[in-house]
């Protein structure tokens, strides 16, 4: 029978992979549909939700895959071409992807910065920037009315000459970064009068309340319309610009329709629209898809009644309500986590259990393997995915690798140490009376290491089941896709709608691998000892 | 089916385990080894079935070189008695002791078991227990019905009732007296207790430091011990018959 479901397991997975395969070879270079990324916060979601309804008003076929982890991941992905389209700004551009210096004046010029930006992505890495959408998303240092009134703040500098006593909420990001509050204090001397680490969804409540005076936002957040916060001045321009644009990889900057359909934003959307649209997703949570479509119809690139979209997802409604609404989407994450989980953990075992082994064999490599093993673990997952996007791209595939690397190390030291520690008298013995070394492993110690190496498949299948809702930051999708656009929409309910099937499945993986172990369990454990041992 | 080892020389770490030693079990004869722990007597014991190889010298078994034998065909001819058992855990006592019956590919392999498991005093109905629902004694029963269930050439038996409480060990004796005259199975025994010696051997050879001090009867021992050190070991195991002799 098991070796029936082993069977039945690898045919499974080569199959799934032949099938990925296939797909990519009949898609081709050309055929394939135009992939939209955006990272994970929500006006990234809405531009590239605004970039791909207008791509297919054009007729072009679209993939999203929304939330990708961070810059590094996304541009990574882009410039080797499995994302083709994702909205960018190019103060991010000039100093997390370029790191260039560039002259004060030359720097506080958003024409010439957006210049150096995309010649130098053109020529450094064949990635094309489509003209700016016509708005900046900078840092935007927000202050109360009332605080604005009180020292008569327009601006940074402002702020300098008031002398004012504030107490500020800073993410910490901002109090780190060079372009941070050390340059504040500086280019314009602001010293606050005590600096407070503040998490992003906590600010602006924080700054509100009055627990702080001043706060760092981006200028077209949507809660500093809710808050009807005052935004000061950058008036010596001292963060870059922020301009938005649109990022293309090479192959779609080659496709004339792409580049037309998407050019027709440029220089469309204003700062005050964006902060607009990003409250009605931020604040009102309405759905992404409506709110893209309603924005480009108002700015008359689709015709009225076209790109209709979902209906956004009643606000009224508990978490139970909610889940019992996405129940199927929910279902199609689960089973996409699931199959990745089951697929890193069937193909991580094939090579574990041989490898443990192998390593049982030959135990003066056991230190070594088994250390490098460790330090694989050790690397954060979302780092070790982020490794995977310059060599696999994104996807199920990168996603899958991690995984698979993530899963070995449980299993090779369980079966390693099983099969070394399964009871030496009668391992000995059994081959004494003249069993040979391929029936001593299987009848003797691979049935005595059987609850050891099925505790280290546990250990492993309970890790990959949280490890894969990272992969959604590689767009591989499963529970981990509504985790990671509810973090970027602070909408709990929506993290909660993935979080809580990710525990379930935990648990539920865990005791249906238990059930798995007590069948495998030897048979002397099974049974209780009548008589006391002398 | 006569044992022979000549000139077998074995070192382990550096250290000299089995120095140039020679030993000589006649077919049908049991000769125990006797001797302190670390002389040399197990490592002597396992050249038989191969578990060690020796730097030089020869062992056969049946006047063949073992070297020149397949391993396991073998390994499946001497029966094997360690101390603790060996048993293996997760099969039951008739699985156990049809072990070198089925590996042999006997088709009446479990009659055989069954009738071994007779043989050393342990009813049917243990047959389908595991190890560790039985005393220590009856474990090395099955131990000993295992070695003996498909009628090796052989026996290697390895201190097979140190383990065991005084009571067990001498009722364990007696039956294995019993079996080994019965059956004349050619036996090797490894042991520290001089009595168990004379109660199961024919011969007696006293190892020391990697080497034989001296081979023969117990009587021929005692009559002219070869060595100081066989003397005295006769001299501290056996005092009341050295008083009376």
């Amino acid at each position: 029978m098991t070796r029936r479901a082993i069977a039945l397991v690898v045919v499974l997975a080569c199959t799934g992979l032949a099938g990925g395969r296939a797909q990519a070879q009949t898609e081709g270079a050309r055929g394939r549909p135009i992939v939209v990324a955006s990272k994970p916060f929500a006006e990234s979601y809405l531009l590239a939700e605004m970039f791909a309804q207008l791509l297919e008003h054009h007729g072009v076929s679209v993939t999203r895959v929304q939330g990708l982890g961070s810059t590094e991941v996304v541009f990574a992905a882009v410039r080797s071409g499995s994302v083709d389209v994702y909205p960018e700004y190019t103060g991010t551009g000039l100093t997390a992807v370029l790191n260039d210096q560039l002259a004060p004046e030359q720097r506080a010029d958003p024409r010439a910065v957006f210049t150096h930006v995309s010649n130098a992505f053109a020529s450094r890495f064949g990635v094309r920037w489509l003209p700016p959408l016509g708005f900046e998303n900078t840092f935007a240092m927000a202050v109360r009315p009332d605080t604005a009134q009180q020292y008569g703040l327009r601006s940074l500098s402002d702020l300098s000459r008031a002398r004012a006593n504030l107490r500020a909420g800073f993410t910490a990001d901002f109090i780190d970064r060079p372009d941070g509050l050390r340059g504040l204090r500086t280019s314009y001397s602001i010293d606050p009068a005590s600096v407070q680490p503040l998490s992003p969804a906590l600010k602006y409540q924080a700054l509100a309340s009055g627990s702080v005076d001043i706060i760092d936002g981006f200028s077209t957040d949507g809660l500093v319309a809710r808050y009807q916060l005052v935004v000061l001045l950058d008036d010596r321009r001292f963060f870059p610009p922020y301009e938005a644009a649109a990022v293309l990889s090479a192959r779609a900057a080659g496709q004339a329709e792409v580049v037309s359909a998407l050019t027709l934003l440029s220089g469309k959307v204003s700062e005050s629209t964006m902060r607009e649209l990003n409250r009605r997703v931020e604040v009102d949570r309405e759905d992404i898809a409506v709110v893209a479509a309603s924005a480009l119809r108002g700015l008359a690139l689709v015709s009225a009644g076209d790109a209709a979209g979902p209906t956004g997802i009643a606000g009224a409604s508990g978490l139970p309500g909610y889940l019992w609404q996405r129940r199927w989407a929910l279902l199609t994450h689960t089973m996409r986590h699931l199959w990745l989980v089951a697929l890193a953990l069937t193909l991580g075992a094939l090579v574990a259990v041989p490898l443990g082994l192998m390593l049982e064999r030959f135990r003066r490599l056991a230190a070594s393997v088994l250390s490098a093993l460790g330090i694989l673990q050790t690397i954060p997952s979302i780092a070790l995915l982020a490794f995977m996007v310059p060599l696999l791209g994104i996807g199920m595939v990168p996603a899958l690798v991690a995984l698979w690397l993530y899963a070995l190390l449980p299993m090779v030291r369980a079966t390693y140490g099983g099969v070394r520690d399964a009871d030496p008298d009668a391992v000995e013995a059994a081959e004494a009376l003249g069993m040979t070394a391929v029936q001593l492993l299987i009848n003797v110690r691979l049935p005595l290491a059987a609850p050891v190496i099925m505790a280290g498949v546990r250990t492993a299948a309970v890790i990959t089941v949280g490890a894969a809702t990272l992969a959604a930051f590689i767009g591989a999708g499963g529970l981990g896709e509504p985790i990671v656009t509810g973090l970027a929409l602070a909408d709990s309910r929506m993290v909660l709608s993935g979080a809580l099937p990710a525990a379930a499945l935990a648990v539920v993986v865990d005791g249906v691998l238990a059930l798995v172990e007590q069948r495998l369990r030897p048979a002397h454990l099974r049974v209780s000892s009548p008589v006391d041992r002398p | 089916m006569r044992l022979h080892a000549a000139n077998v020389t074995f070192a382990f770490h550096r250290t000299l385990v089995l120095d140039d030693v020679s030993l000589t079990v006649e077919g049908g004869n049991c000769v125990a080894l006797v001797g302190e722990s670390g002389a040399g007597k197990t490592t002597l014991l396992r050249c038989f079935n191969r578990m060690v190889a020796p730097l030089s010298g020869e062992v056969s078994v049946g006047g063949t070189d073992v070297a020149l034998q397949p391993v396991a065909e073998l390994r499946r001819r001497l029966g094997y008695v360690p101390q603790h058992g060996g048993l293996l855990p997760h099969w039951t006592i008739l699985r156990n002791v049809a072990l070198v019956p089925d590996l042999l590919r006997q088709p009446d392999a479990s009659t055989t078991a069954l009738a071994a498991l007779e043989r050393v005093g342990l009813a049917p109905e243990f047959a389908h227990r595991y190890p560790n629902q039985l005393s220590g004694g009856q474990r090395q029963r099955v131990a000993l019905a295992r070695a003996m269930a498909a009628r090796p050439q052989a026996m290697l038996m390895d201190e097979p009732f140190g383990a065991l409480d005084a009571i067990s060990r001498s009722e364990l004796q007696t039956l294995c007296s019993a079996i080994r005259r019965e059956l004349r199975i050619t036996t090797l025994l490894v042991t520290h207790d001089l009595l168990e010696a004379e109660l199961l051997a024919d011969e007696i050879a006293v190892m020391r430091q990697g080497r034989i001090e001296q081979q023969g009867t117990l009587e021929a021992l005692l009559a002219a011990p070869a060595t100081d050190y066989v003397a005295s070991l006769l001299e501290r195991a056996l005092p009341k018959r050295e008083a009376r002799a």
